[in-house]
């Protein structure tokens, strides 16, 4: 099994050395099959959807709903609860718009946690500030993780809890929330406090089962999933969806229209206005076909492997600090990393010189690196198509810019 | 984009780091996104650049740069700080280009030092 090769990207040279690709939390690279599925559909299939009289638009409306259903079935929900956003940004501002703006009043508390990427924060901030509304922050542990005790003291001393909204797992440390259990705790306290799960760093590589995590919003993005950018994920509980008002309004999303007045279609319809991004939507699920034919499973064993390897080798390097702990148990394939005295974007700019594609900077989650005491870190994410040998280059490169500045900075 | 060995040199061996402490104009600025902080001291005599100084944490882009900025800026006049443009920066730093994700690095001293012409009086 060589995955690589389904990948024409990963073929490409960067500044003359092979391409190692490992910002994958960021967003991966596409197979072929994607990318033949986008050319297909503008060959032969192009209409818009849910409105033409034609084969063409028959076709296309077929095609955009098989996506929907194959979602569905890839995350165990009913296929009139999953919504095709533009990203998973956009599904949590739709929650914090249309749910939020309806449901939340002021003196509500909603927890987040300081896991969370800006895009799970701003949406809430400026609720917040709209409805002079509570935010409480989970703590998180040494290894990343979010602190459970921490958790239950904020559920049992805050006031009017309506929502808590976490990631699933950690886009800068790779850390795994133990969701089920962080919407059990929830429930418990109060059955209607709602749960919203930032799923876009777990779909891609662990087995998603709406109906076990129990939640009541979960959001993900097809480009992190070997999909096409412009495709975000909202999933909502039926009952909760059916309430709640539209977000963006206009053609699509309507039953009859007067002249002052209209009536909406049903969910999900009812989110879903304008034209959709539909070619994407329909290439995505050639993305979920791979991913399924691939297994789960595989993915997860090629993740642990490589950051137990990465983690390893990077700490045996001199200078390195690899962020997150030792222990690697419930953790994903993402690894931040510092080097003495050298600030990330020179490490993955130098890294980038020998072909190693790496993030550096705040990832996103400004909030986070308060916490773990830095102001930036290089970050390495591994997918299904990286192998040990994409480490060693990471490692050599490393070995490099260690070199590079090795004979110390005057100050 | 590459990351010339010269100006890891300058970054490693700076000439100009340090502190002036009369300075007659101190000047901060930061890139929050990426935590760099600059610090520059002008000492001025007769509207001319006397002495210029700098510290600060960051990457090689933004310290080599602040360094080249006042090497450059001393001992010419105090209007030649805002005549500093974009270009003077990138040719100052003998970068051709820069990888859209380091522009801020660049512009750090360049706008850090655009605080410094709205000044006159001294500041600590």
């Amino acid at each position: 099994m060589n995955p690589k090769a389904d990948f024409p990207i990963l073929s490409r040279q960067i500044n003359d050395q092979p391409l190692v690709y490992l910002d994958n939390a960021a967003t991966t690279q596409k197979p072929q099959v994607v990318i033949d599925a986008l050319t297909e559909f503008y060959k032969n299939h192009n209409a818009n959807v849910h409105r033409g009289n034609h084969t063409l638009s028959d076709e296309a409306t077929t095609m955009y709903e098989e996506t929907r259903q194959t979602v569905a079935k890839f995350i165990n929900a009913n296929v009139d609860e999953v919504i095709f956003t533009k990203n998973a940004t956009e599904s949590i501002n739709l929650v914090a718009y249309s749910w939020g703006r309806q449901s939340l009043h002021e003196g509500d508390t909603v927890i987040l946690s300081e896991l969370e990427h800006h895009s799970n924060l701003i949406p809430w901030y400026v609720l917040a500030k709209e409805k002079n509304l509570k935010l409480e922050f989970i703590k998180i542990d040494d290894r990343g993780h979010l602190n459970l005790n921490h958790y239950q003291n904020l559920l049992d001393t805050c006031k009017n809890i309506k929502l808590v909204a976490v990631t699933a797992v950690s886009n800068v440390l790779g850390s795994v929330v133990p969701i089920t259990q962080v919407t059990q705790m929830a429930k418990i306290k109060n059955a209607s406090i709602k749960v919203l799960i930032d799923g876009s760093q777990w779909v891609p590589s662990l087995k998603t089962d709406i109906r076990r995590f129990d939640c009541d919003f979960f959001v993900f993005s097809a480009h992190k999933m070997l999909g096409p950018t412009g495709v975000g994920i909202l999933w909502g509980r039926k009952e909760i969806l059916d309430e709640m008002s539209p977000f963006l309004t206009g053609g699509s999303m309507i039953d009859e229209v007067g002249r002052l007045e209209a009536t909406y279609a049903k969910t999900p319809q009812k989110f879903e206005a304008g034209t959709p991004n539909i070619a994407d939507v329909v290439a995505f699920k050639s993305a979920v076909d791979y991913l399924n034919k691939f297994g789960l499973k595989n993915v997860e064993k090629i993740e642990t492997e490589l950051l137990k390897y990465a983690t390893t080798e990077l700490q045996r390097i001199d200078g390195v600090t690899v962020y997150g702990g030792e222990d690697l148990t419930q953790k994903l394939g993402i690894v931040s990393f510092n080097i003495k005295d050298v600030h990330p974007h020179d490490v993955s700019t130098i890294l980038d010189s020998v072909g190693v594609a790496v993030r550096s900077g705040q990832h996103c989650a400004e909030p986070l690196m308060k916490c773990l005491g830095v102001s930036a870190t290089v970050r390495v994410s591994f997918y299904l198509y990286n192998d040990k040998r994409d480490v060693d280059r990471l490692v050599a490169g490393v070995k490099k810019v260690k070199e590079i500045f090795s004979d110390g900075i005057k100050k | 984009m590459e990351l010339k060995n010269s100006l890891i040199d300058i970054y490693k061996h700076p000439t100009n780091r340090g502190v002036i402490k009369d300075a007659d104009l101190t000047i901060t600025g930061s890139n929050e996104s990426c935590g760099d902080k600059v610090t520059i001291y002008l000492k001025i005599e007769n509207d001319i650049v006397a002495d210029a100084k700098f510290e600060g944490e960051g990457c090689v882009l933004s310290m080599a740069g602040t360094d080249l900025l006042l090497k450059y800026l001393k001992h010419k006049k105090t209007d030649e700080i805002t005549k500093m443009t974009t270009t003077k920066m990138l040719e100052l730093l003998r970068l051709e280009g820069v990888s859209p994700g380091r522009v801020k690095c660049v512009l750090l001293p360049l706008n850090t030092m655009s605080g410094a012409s709205g000044q006159k009086s001294k500041t600590t």
